[in-house]
């Protein structure tokens, strides 16, 4: 039984223009299944539609083997947590309070958090290294610290899903190894499946067991990162000169950019 | 901003407890001084005579049929205005939103002034202010959308707009009626001196409702204040929630205008105030600010009717002269 299984899921915002278009993927207990796509492919569309934020046009959603449709907002909370890219906070929540409305999901009818909530919310805090911060408004967070605490959130919900949407933007390149460290070892030890998007294509090959590509809202290719993230696929879908070659430390595709190789579109031959 | 709050975080229920009893204790004073004060003084001892049931004839007026009521409400317009100012604030994630400012006050009164200058009884004056807060409420709403987003500015620019359309027909109705109704000046700028017991009787009640209500969804605004799409993702079902939390503050709004008409700030500078002493969770934030608003309004009150004695200044221009500096603070701020 898959953890998430995507059944020809389509969605448009305006009921023409497609943004996904029959989509279908599969992600197991425990496996992180990295996104990726150019700009406007649908990767967070995608996101949003698995945790019910939009709802597809066509197609259907199933945690376990528990259509989403089925499930209130409060028990899709329960199973997926989403780390989002984040709007602005007006309000100077300390990070404690951030991390705890991670467990608000758990503690329905309830005014104040339990003890064993607070616990796990100290726990994800340590995890991701904001323990220190803990009594910080997060209005006064950098970008990279605050979004390790909407990460710290998200675990706290104690998710059997994790979505995460460009979980790396903010983050210097200590702090991305670090957290797709914490997420590789909590999907070892709970089983956690993850489903990231990136822009960043090596980070995915490093931390994806499977990687599912997008492009005009469709999947292109679905695989382990060597299946997918080849030369070509990458020039035909970014429309880009590549190298990819073996990473000298594992086994995982590397890729590199070449400056100044940005492909025209088909028919108008190569640019600069 | 640095975190000047004077509590640690997790909340627990017995910091809510102490930090309520405290601004208990602080209302109580308040109200005994606002109960002594006046153009007759009273002093502590003959006060404590009335209330115990003694006390001379003429004290037994002055305190339970005048004063008392006059306190009381106070204390309601203080917390309504308030309670509701956090709300509109935590709902439209904006710390400038609060009732004067939206509109909502005058968009109640005017339901009022209507109701009074017609006539019709005491029941369906609060019905009518609550009518005009909650179609303001959604002029100034949909006017501020933008494809899905509600923006700052607009929010602002039409609520005051709203607001003084609001204010101009609050003059009107006033012209028409002229006979039924206390002095445009008093509706304008807000004033207690309609606090009567049978008045008291009616608004508090739902009131107290709404406000008990808005307490209860307090851990929703939470989640809500710190996005619509975050707090959809924590579980909450925000159109469910925000609805009934815009209907409950606009009855809130609508049932203590009636009576005080147009005060204004009071819902700015009270949530502002309890945020930076306790912080913004809104299980404190909420309860906090009732009692902190009920006390701040007695103290206005006390002031508008002191300070140039016998002459009464309008409360609200008590509570506009605090509240202007705080919300340019704020604006600037923001």
């Amino acid at each position: 039984m898959h953890a998430l299984v995507v059944d020809g899921v389509s969605f448009s915002y305006d009921g023409h223009t497609p943004i996904l278009l029959n989509v279908s993927l599969t992600a197991g207990r425990g496996e992180l299944v990295g996104i990726v796509g150019p700009n406007g492919s649908g990767k967070t569309t995608l996101l949003r539609i698995i945790d019910r934020i939009l709802l597809p046009s066509s197609g259907t959603i199933s945690i376990g083997d528990v259509p989403l449709a089925r499930l209130s907002r409060v028990e899709i909370a329960k199973r997926v947590a989403f780390v989002s890219q984040n709007g602005s906070i007006q309000f100077p929540f300390s990070v404690r309070e951030i991390v705890l409305m991670g467990r608000a999901p758990h503690g329905r009818g309830n005014a104040f958090e339990s003890p064993a909530d607070r616990a796990i919310a100290e726990e994800m805090m340590q995890l991701t290294d904001i323990s220190h911060l803990a009594e910080k408004p997060v209005t006064a967070l950098s970008g990279g610290e605050r979004q390790r605490v909407f990460i710290a959130r998200a675990l706290a919900q104690q998710p059997e899903i994790l979505l995460l949407d460009e979980p790396n933007a903010h983050l210097d390149i200590a702090h991305q190894i670090d957290t797709f460290n914490i997420i590789k070892r909590l999907k070892a030890r709970t089983g956690l499946t993850v489903l990231s998007v990136s822009h960043d294509l090596n980070l995915a090959s490093a931390f994806s067991d499977r990687i599912v590509m997008l492009t005009c809202g469709s999947v292109v290719a679905a695989g382990t990162p060597t299946e997918v993230l080849t030369a070509e696929r990458i020039r035909d879908v970014f429309r880009t000169d590549v190298v990819v070659d073996n990473h000298p430390d594992g086994f995982s595709p590397r890729v590199t950019l070449r400056p100044e190789s940005v492909v025209a579109p088909a028919g108008k031959g190569r640019a600069s | 901003m640095p975190l000047i709050r004077a509590i640690r975080t997790p909340l627990t229920p017995g910091t809510v407890i102490t930090v309520l009893a405290s601004l208990f204790v602080v209302l109580v004073v308040v109200a005994a001084i606002g109960l002594s004060t006046g153009s007759v003084a009273v002093p502590p001892d003959r006060l404590l005579g009335v209330l115990l049931g003694h006390g001379s004839d003429v004290d037994r007026t002055i305190l339970l049929d005048l004063r008392l009521p006059r306190v009381l409400m106070a204390i309601l317009v203080g917390a309504g205005l308030s309670v509701a100012g956090a709300v509109f604030q935590a709902l439209l994630r904006n710390p400038l939103a609060e009732p004067y400012i939206l509109g909502i006050s005058s968009g109640g009164t005017v339901g009022a002034v209507i109701a009074i200058g017609l006539g019709l009884g005491a029941l369906l004056v609060p019905a009518f202010s609550f009518a005009g807060s909650i179609l303001v409420m959604a002029i100034v709403y949909a006017s501020a959308h933008r494809r899905g987003q509600l923006d700052t500015y607009a929010l602002l620019l039409s609520g005051v707009m709203t607001g003084a359309f609001f204010n101009a027909l609050i003059l009107l109705v006033i012209a028409v009626f002229n006979q039924e109704l206390r002095n445009a000046f008093l509706w304008l700028m807000g004033n207690l001196s309609a606090a009567r017991a049978a008045t008291l009787a009616v608004i508090a009640p739902p009131a107290l409702l709404a406000i008990a209500g808005l307490v209860s969804m307090s851990r929703k605004f939470n989640l809500i204040s710190t996005g619509d799409e975050s707090a959809l993702q924590l579980g909450v079902n925000v159109p469910a929630v925000k609805r009934t939390a815009y209907l409950l503050a606009s009855l809130l709004t609508g049932v203590v205008v009636s009576v005080s008409g147009v005060v204004g700030f009071v819902g700015l500078i009270i949530p502002h105030t309890c945020r930076i002493l306790f912080g913004p969770d809104h299980r404190l934030l909420v309860p906090a600010s009732a009692l902190l608003g009920g006390s701040f309004m007695v103290l206005a009150d006390i002031v508008s009717r002191v300070i140039l004695a016998p002459t009464e200044i309008p409360v609200g221009a008590v509570t506009a002269a605090l509240g202007a500096p705080v919300f340019i603070y704020l604006l600037r701020k923001s």
